[in-house]
């Protein structure tokens, strides 16, 4: 019995002595920048506007988040951003990008095979070095594409699909 | 206040009972006679396992779990030919859970299918609840032997870390990846199955050194009276 009592001591001391080393206040909020990298998978969900998300060196990663929200990703093998009005969305070196976002949407996409965007309103596109782009928008948009044969642009609101005197393409008119 | 009681209570009980093993040691010592202790083959050895360390991973902060050693006694007398040592190899599986987590980490609840076939999370949770660990370690066992059913030892090695341990896992994995593919390609999913639990074994940096007391019946098995 005495042993037991020993072995149990010794247990618990030992764990006692590790707890001021825990910390459980990582959470991501606005504001403030969140990061994720290393490892498999990761996927923040951040509620109020104003986020800021940052992933890179994983396989899947990615940003759930309101309006104004800021999403880096690189690195990663599939990154993932979905968010609401004012995002600013930015993939480069890595093997899939996907977003859904809303109004006044800026994604930039390059170095990639894959790129896929699902925009609202009067959004930005932008892709270059990529073996893929695919866009649709639900409203205007303005999409560059370093290689047009490879992009596809779908216009899923009541603009019209326009070519543009400098190559790009539009939902809407061109600016 | 209640917290510091605790710790000073646990720390005299540790130095009670090490005083207590001490006290034994002294008065039926076996440690300078090679070759008296129990002999075995096998060693079952049920624990208690505690990471006191940040794991590689998620996991973060202390995490606490059970786990299973099985010991090959493989020299009977060991490498220090004046004092009564054996050298076994051990192997078997440690579970850790650590409540806490590094990083502003989530999962994903919900995802979709975007452009260009690419899955896209449209809900995550804030927050990972629990990290589960799981641990295949190969060491090797140095004891020595205090007394006829005591010893000491300590017990370097490594350990393999299953990311994803079950075939439930993997099959999800499976089909996520498989989601900007048609569904002729499930099949070539499928036959990758045992390729991707393979790969989910990944090496991980891991030592169990240190000493611990374990009290020995003569049938090689561990218990603690």
């Amino acid at each position: 019995m005495r042993r037991l009592i020993s072995a149990l001591g010794l247990l618990l001391v030992l764990s006692a002595a590790a707890l001021p080393g825990c910390h459980d206040n990582d959470i991501c909020n606005p504001g403030e920048p969140c990061e994720c990298s290393g490892g498999d998978d990761c996927y923040v969900g951040c509620s109020g506007d104003g986020c800021s998300s940052r992933c890179f060196q994983m396989q899947h990663c990615g940003a759930v988040c309101e309006n104004d929200c800021s999403s880096q990703c690189f690195d990663v093998q599939e990154c993932s951003t979905s968010c609401g009005d004012d995002c600013d969305v930015a993939c480069h070196n890595a093997v899939a990008c996907g977003a859904i976002c809303g109004d006044r949407c800026h994604f930039d996409c390059h170095d990639m095979d894959r790129c896929g965007v699902r925009a609202g309103n009067a959004s930005e596109i932008n892709c270059h070095n990529f073996s893929r782009c695919d866009v649709e928008c639900t409203g205007t948009c303005h999409v560059r594409s370093a290689a047009p044969d490879v992009s596809s642009v779908k216009c899923l609101g009541k603009a019209a699909l326009t070519t543009c005197g400098d190559g790009s393409v539009a939902c809407g008119a061109c600016p | 206040m209640i917290s510091q009681l605790l710790r000073t209570l646990l720390v005299v009980l540790l130095v009670l009972g090490g005083m207590g093993v001490c006290r034994v040691a002294n008065a039926q010592s076996t440690i300078k006679r090679p070759g008296d202790h129990p002999h075995y083959v096998f060693e079952a050895e049920p624990h208690l396992v505690a990471g006191l360390f940040d794991p590689p991973g998620f996991g973060s902060g202390t995490g606490l779990g059970l786990g299973f050693r099985g010991t090959v006694e493989l020299v009977p007398n060991g490498f220090i030919s004046k004092l009564n040592n054996s050298v076994g190899i051990g192997f078997g599986l440690d579970y850790l859970r650590y409540d806490g987590w590094q990083g502003p980490r989530g999962t994903c609840e919900r995802f979709v299918t975007g452009p260009s076939g690419v899955p896209i999370c449209v809900r995550a949770s804030s927050s990972i609840g629990h990290v589960n660990y799981f641990y295949f370690p190969v060491v090797m066992q140095w004891n020595f032997w205090l007394h006829q059913k005591w010893s000491v030892f300590g017990e370097p090695g490594v350990a393999l870390r299953a990311r994803r341990p079950t075939p439930i896992h993997a099959v999800r994995a499976l089909r996520r990846r498989s989601l900007p593919h048609h569904g002729s390609h499930h099949a070539d999913d499928a036959r990758r199955l045992p390729e991707l639990l393979a790969r989910r074994l990944v090496p991980a940096v891991a030592q169990t050194a240190g000493s611990s007391a374990a009290s020995r019946s003569p049938a090689g098995d561990e218990t603690v009276p």
